[in-house]
């Protein structure tokens, strides 16, 4: 099983805002926005990435499938029945 | 991610190609029993044609020698399966298709003929002898008589069993190329069929292990993405304000060490400010760093990320 997905602050963003409280000074607004949108972000591509993912394994697995199903004429004797485009 | 039914189906499939590269062994004894019928039968049709040129010159230093002709009968046996295998609908091979049940017809019914002469001569004609008592020294009263069933057998049966049954085994020539190439064509059939179907049950075990896989690799990503889910918009502004506040506190707490315990090293961010550094000024940014808290941060980021859904 895989350890739970958890987003982390950019490594940049860190240090920028490490580097402001260290002169005591105060990390923009502009600089929290953008760690938290970073932080949207890289969800977001974890999520795309997992689902094409899926998508690829899924394709693979129905066009193994298909061979399987292709080489016992198993279409030819039921005409119509789409194999490729189930979920 | 697949249909139950289409994995009971593929796991069908799967089995009965399985099952019958298990049962292989009768195609491999099959093909074995059928080359063993062709020798058989091309040592008959040279033995054939062997003997009866060796009953016509009876040298082999003769251009007609046994074993030369005999071999044209091997011939003949290969150039007629390459001519079928080329186009059934040849002319030749149209003929012997067609002449063959006949000549088989034909030797079966000379041969019936010829065992029933044989055995009628052999043994019927006994059971139809005169029972008279011959008497030694006495004169024949008349010529004996043929029964009409020797005659019947001796006349016509014979001598028709004979020309029917000679033409029957030189049909046999013919029935040759007939059976010949039906055993090659069987054997052919066996070696196509071994040839693929071993490898056909490997390549649908190894299909399987790919649909397996993909299924299961399939819930993996599927758990994975639930997880990812999880990440609503509300929960990531969370966690997004837990981690900058955490950073910026963690930061902060190097200088308020360096306020309290002034032997040690100043924080890094320190250096730049005017040496000796103010004490007082330190704690007035350290209030306006510690009043970014969790709390703020967040209001902050809800500001800028207003939750779509709501």
């Amino acid at each position: 099983m895989n350890k739970p997905y958890a987003p982390k602050l950019n490594p940049d963003i860190v240090r920028r805002i490490t580097e402001r409280v260290n002169a005591l000074d105060m990390p923009g607004e502009a600089l929290l926005v953008e760690a938290c949108a970073d932080l949207i972000a890289q969800v977001d591509a974890q999520r795309s990435a997992v689902q094409l993912d899926m998508e690829h394994t899924r394709l693979e697995g129905v066009m193994a499938l298909s061979r399987i199903l292709l080489s016992a004429e198993e279409v030819q004797r039921q005409p119509g029945n789409d194999y490729l485009n189930r979920s | 991610m697949i249909e139950h039914e289409l994995l009971l189906r593929m796991e069908t499939l799967v089995r009965e190609a399985a099952k019958k590269a298990a049962w292989l062994w009768v195609t491999y004894f099959s093909v074995a029993f059928q080359g063993l019928l062709f020798a058989l039968v091309a040592t008959i049709e040279f033995e054939l044609l062997y003997r009866t040129f060796q009953a016509i010159s009876g040298r082999d230093n003769e251009y007609w020698s046994p074993v030369l002709m005999a071999c044209t009968g091997l011939i003949m046996l290969i150039a007629f399966h390459l001519l079928a295998k080329a186009s059934e609908s040849n002319p030749a091979v149209s003929l012997v298709k067609r002449l063959t049940p006949y000549q088989i017809g034909l030797y079966l019914v000379g041969l019936g003929l010829l065992v029933a002469g044989v055995i009628y001569l052999d043994a019927g004609s006994i059971l139809l002898e005169s029972t008279s008592n011959i008497v030694i020294g006495a004169l024949p009263s008349a010529e004996p008589e043929t029964h009409w069933l020797t005659a019947l057998f001796e006349d016509i049966t014979n001598p028709l069993a004979l020309v029917i049954f000679s033409f029957g085994i030189g049909g046999l020539a013919m029935v040759n190329l007939f059976v010949a190439h039906g055993l090659l064509q069987g054997i052919k059939a066996g070696f196509a069929k071994i040839k693929d179907v071993k490898p056909e049950a490997d390549r649908l075990s190894a299909e399987r292990k790919t649909v397996e896989t993909s299924c299961t690799r399939h819930r993996e990503l599927q758990h994975d993405l639930n997880a990812i889910n999880l990440w609503s918009h509300p929960r990531l502004l969370q966690e997004a304000s837990v981690q900058l506040a955490g950073l910026i506190q963690d930061a902060a707490a190097k200088h308020r060490r360096y306020i309290k315990h002034r032997d040690l090293q100043p924080p890094p961010g320190l250096i730049s400010l005017p040496d000796p550094v103010d004490p007082k000024l330190v704690e007035r940014e350290l209030k306006k760093l510690e009043a970014l808290d969790l709390k703020s941060i967040l209001k902050t980021l809800q500001s800028h990320f207003p939750d779509e859904k709501e």
